[in-house]
């Protein structure tokens, strides 16, 4: 294991042979990572079924998928929050460790988390300053924590004021922004941020979705941004991921997958997707309901749904390179050529 | 800027109370609740100072004989005198001295421990929580008293050894409370946080564990001291407790029990444990109250039931002997103002609105949270919270909605205007089956037989395309997925019949491609029953695909109004656009996020003038002077902007 490689020395690579979206390193490696539940009385849940993804420095990877594809199970494996029941998830080379009984190291306090409900994220009990001033040195002196602690209000847009107030007394937007701010105490080089908007209004989204955009770019941090909302990720990451049942199913730069989805089940998320025009029409339905994770298809996982379904699809479609994207679909190539017809 | 932190933070904020919070303001409502405390407060203070003055306040030596044995209550002797002729009164106030205590500290022990214990079995998990709640359930399976008995039987009675026992049948109460805290936290966001940015597990046990799990057993120990008190009675009554010649009261009664002619040697002591005991379960229940306000609140919202206030309808508009060229519209609703009961007088929420809705017609609410949009749809249904004031009319297939009374508004709500939620799950009941759900209402709403509302509720199923209706009438609504579940409550919105179905954000909750499914159902639901639908939605995507026309709320009041298409494509007001330009635009090419600056309005902190003016690129002096009229720009398109106009012509 290569455990002390130097971030530098270690390019955006994978071992599924991603393509190198960018020079930069990469921070964050997901290496075929599997998440198992044993929930009683269903068996074996396989939440996340073998997953590779790579956050590079200075990237935005958007990973899009519906409720109970496993996007969160990955992302709490990821921050190190659970152990994943086999692969390894590296930070900056480093195998990141679940937490446990020990104080995290602080090589790994460079990468942090923001949760989907900004209520439960902070502790109501204390107040915004003291629970920003965990992620700054305590070894400080006070007076430069006093700074520390204003940077980094400032730099989500809120007042220094808000230091001495609890989270209570913020709105749902601006608590999400003490909640990034905390974050950013630690100075992080890679954030996953776990459906950060979801809970906002419209107004607050765009607020909080150009904020972390902005300190991506300025920090050069990388950004692992989930969501269910494929328009938002599209507003955000350089490039995506799409989840189905614990499976990533397509990867590309984002603009390319949302104008040119390769698979089935990223065309009919696109095209889910309620789009504002002068000639409404209702988006498509996709037949069918995710089923039961327990009970994951064989062979390709969409097969039940796919309007495209095969004898070939009754066994596993690899990830691979075709038609500019990385696709794990045996027909994408007919079914690409057909959609040409048809236009 | 100081940073002061912790310190600052007074008792109530430690066990979640917020300051500001309307709590102080429903305890002012309740004045017998507050006598009651107020009692109680008394009764526990008089029996501290007697217990801290008792050689001031005894006539006698409480240990030694003061005169003849059994003398009844009399001028000497207040409360008469014991089987040994000592001065009960004397003994009562020095057994103050020992109960009040004792109590205090059986319970303060009890919190330690069985607090300690929960914290540590609730945050280590695993093998400490087995095993430590395996010794509660141990413990819980002696009856206490019992218990107590025999190991102070085993140790000898003794003040100390009677503590010590009903500590030890007392904690694991406390050790599940915590325990149960402690596991909820466990699995917090914001332990995690702290966690992740490189707190070690004990500091954060102490900085973010225990002060949000200690509030529950802070109540539980309060409720508990009554208890205490009379666990120490029942030992010493049994000869368990404080040695004699102590002056125990529990001993006191058992004195007197041998012998009832002697009334007064044990009703005396038995008067002094009741007060204290009913004074402190009495505090115990204010204490709840006031950390935990959910039961109290029950009560004081039953009082004010039926204090809605409906003002007189105001003239309508237009003359009633014009009548309008095409058919009146399903619903219409014309200066609608709606108020609610704040700390600080009526709370205006919604403000001289106009909007109608036409048969076989879904129109749309677009707009963020807190813009009214939720609270139009109560309306409705009269589902306001008490207190609401509503003013206007709202004339639903002819009837005017707001004159009627409690009947009216069923029979309205039965088979005129349904309602979905956003929550699909709070709508349906999760102990009973759907087949019971659909029927019950059925054969209570029309009085069907149970075979004929049983294939009125496979034929609403199917309507909502639910596979398999017979088989899905069985099954639990837990079996079911979100979509499915949003498609019952909908089935079940529609058994009676309405004209008019109220979608309050019903596919917020729901993924994309589900989502598709259930705007598509709507929209058949649409042309084939010529149900009418108000679409409620902060979604603008949605909103252009699914509605004909559209309203957009903001502060209460309408900003714009037209076609749907028409508003979405070519917005004229300043917050229209302001909303779409925030919206991600999906299939565009760009990045055009652009956040609007500020947060929406607060309800009650609204400016003078303009409620959007503040965030608004455009705002110009006049729009600071009073809230923009109202104005129809075309026929079927209203706009509340003074500006508008001028970008129009600018653009």
């Amino acid at each position: 294991m290569t455990n002390d490689t130097a971030a530098t020395n270690h390019t955006a690579v994978g071992p599924a042979g991603l393509p190198a979206w960018d020079r930069a390193p990469v921070r964050l490696s997901i290496e075929d990572v599997y998440v198992d539940y044993r929930p009683r009385g269903r068996g074996v849940v396989r939440a996340v079924a073998g997953v590779d993804l790579n956050v590079a420095a200075g990237e935005v990877v958007g990973l899009v998928g519906e409720s109970g594809c496993g996007k969160s199970s990955l992302a709490r494996v990821a921050a190190g929050l659970s152990a994943p029941s086999s692969g390894t998830v590296r930070f900056d080379g480093a195998p990141v460790a679940p937490l446990g009984w020990q104080r995290r190291p602080t090589a790994q306090t460079r990468l942090q988390m923001i949760f989907q409900d900004p209520g439960g994220s902070l502790n109501s009990r204390r107040t915004v300053g003291a629970q920003l001033l965990d992620g700054v040195g305590d070894e400080l002196p006070a007076a430069a924590r006093e700074q520390r602690l204003a940077e980094l209000l400032d730099r989500v847009g809120m007042p220094a004021e808000a230091s001495t107030r609890f989270p209570h007394e913020f709105s749902g937007g601006q608590r999400q922004r003490l909640a990034i701010a905390r974050a950013l105490a630690a100075e992080p080089e890679l954030i996953i941020a776990d459906e950060p908007v979801t809970a906002l209004d419209a107004s607050a989204q765009a607020q909080v979705v150009s904020l972390l955009l902005s300190l991506v770019r300025e920090l050069n941090m990388g950004l692992l941004f989930i969501s269910h909302d494929l328009a938002l990720v599209h507003e955000i990451a350089d490039r995506t991921a799409v989840m189905y049942l614990g499976k990533i199913i397509e990867t590309a730069p984002t603009r390319q997958l949302m104008a040119a989805p390769v698979h089935p089940y990223t065309r009919a998320l696109v095209g889910a997707i309620p789009q504002i025009s002068a000639a409404p029409r209702l988006p498509a339905v996709l037949r069918g309901e995710v089923p039961d994770p327990s009970r994951a298809p064989s062979g390709c996982r969409f097969r039940p749904r796919c309007p495209h379904a095969a004898e070939v699809c009754l066994t596993e479609p690899p990830l691979r390179h075709t038609l500019h994207t990385l696709v794990a679909c045996h027909r994408a190539e007919e079914i690409a050529a057909a959609t040409e017809e048809e236009m | 800027m100081t940073n002061k932190r912790i310190p600052a933070m007074p008792a109530r904020r430690w066990f979640g109370l917020r300051p500001g919070s309307p709590r102080a303001e429903r305890r002012r409502r309740r004045p017998h609740g507050r006598a009651v405390t107020a009692a109680a407060i008394a009764i526990l203070a008089a029996w501290a100072v007697v217990a801290i003055a008792a050689p001031l306040l005894a006539p006698h030596d409480p240990l030694q004989q003061a005169g003849p044995y059994y003398t009844p209550p009399s001028s000497a002797h207040w409360l008469g005198t014991d089987q040994l002729g000592r001065d009960i009164l004397s003994r009562i106030i020095y057994g103050a001295r020992l109960s009040l205590p004792l109590a205090v500290i059986i319970v303060a022990l009890a919190l330690l421990l069985g607090g300690g214990i929960g914290l540590i079995a609730g945050y280590l998990g695993k093998w400490a929580d087995e095993s430590l709640m395996r010794l509660t359930d141990l413990v819980f399976a002696f009856p206490p008293i019992i218990l107590a008995m025999v190991v102070t039987a085993a140790f000898g009675p003794s003040a100390r050894n009677a503590v010590l026992a009903l500590v030890l049948v007392s904690w694991p109460t406390y050790a599940r409370v915590v325990r149960s805290a402690v596991l909820s936290i466990r699995g917090s966001d914001f332990l995690h946080a702290s966690r992740l940015l490189g707190v070690g597990p004990w500091r954060a046990l102490v900085r973010d564990v225990l002060p949000n799990s200690v509030g529950p057993s802070v109540v539980l120990a309060s409720l508990e001291l009554g208890n205490a008190v009379l666990m120490l009675a029942s030992l010493s009554f049994l000869g368990l407790g404080p040695r004699p010649p102590a002056p125990e009261w529990g001993a006191m009664i058992a004195a007197g029990a041998s012998d009832l002619s002697k009334w007064w040697v044990s009703i005396v002591p038995g008067i002094a444990i009741l007060t204290t005991v009913l004074a402190f379960n009495l505090l115990g229940d204010a204490v709840r109250d006031w950390l935990d306000p959910t039961a109290a609140r029950a009560s004081a919202d039953r009082r004010h039931r039926d204090r809605r206030k409906v003002g007189p309808p105001p003239a309508r508009t237009q003359p009633v002997t014009a009548p309008e060229p095409q058919a009146a519209p399903l619903l219409d609703i014309r200066g609608l103002s709606v108020a609610l009961p704040g700390p600080a007088g009526p709370l205006p929420v919604i403000k001289n609105l106009d909007l109608r809705v036409d048969a076989g017609e879904i129109v749309g609410i677009a707009g963020e949270s807190g813009s009214g949009k939720s609270l139009t749809a109560l309306t409705l249904l009269n589902l306001l919270p008490p207190g609401a004031r509503v003013n206007g009319s709202i004339m639903f297939q002819g009837k005017e909605l707001t004159e009627l009374d409690a009947r009216g508004w069923q029979r309205v709500r039965g088979s005129g205007i349904a309602m979905v939620f956003q929550e699909s799950a709070a709508a349906l009941h999760p102990m009973l089956t759907v087949g019971l759900q659909l029927t019950e209402h059925l054969r209570a709403a029309q009085g069907m037989s149970k075979a004929a509302a049983r294939a009125r509720a496979v034929e609403l199923l199917d309507q909502v395309r639910i596979p398999q209706p017979r088989r899905a009438l069985r099954a639990y609504p837990h079996q079911f997925s979100g979509g499915m579940r949003q498609r019952i409550a909908i089935a079940s919105a529609l058994a009676c019949r309405p004209r008019l179905l109220i979608a309050d954000e019903p596919t917020t909750a729901l993924d994309v491609t589900v989502q598709a499914g259930i705007l598509a159902l709507l929209d058949e639901l649409r042309r084939d029953n010529d149900l009418s639908v108000l679409f409620i939605t902060h979604d603008l995507g949605v909103l252009s695909s699914l509605t004909q026309r559209a309203y957009v709320f903001y502060a209460g009041r309408v900003m714009e109004s037209g076609g749907t298409a028409e508003v979405l494509t070519q917005p004229a007001h300043p917050y229209t656009s302001a909303l779409l330009g925030a919206r991600p635009h999906g299939l565009s090419t760009e990045r055009t996020l652009r956040a609007i600056p500020g947060a929406p309005v607060v309800p009650g902190q609204e400016p003078p003038g303009c409620p959007f003016e503040p965030r608004c690129a455009y705002a110009r002096d006049e729009c600071r002077t009073g809230p923009p009229p109202v104005e129809a720009t075309s026929t079927d398109r209203t706009l509340a902007c003074v500006v508008a106009p001028d970008l129009a012509a600018a653009r």
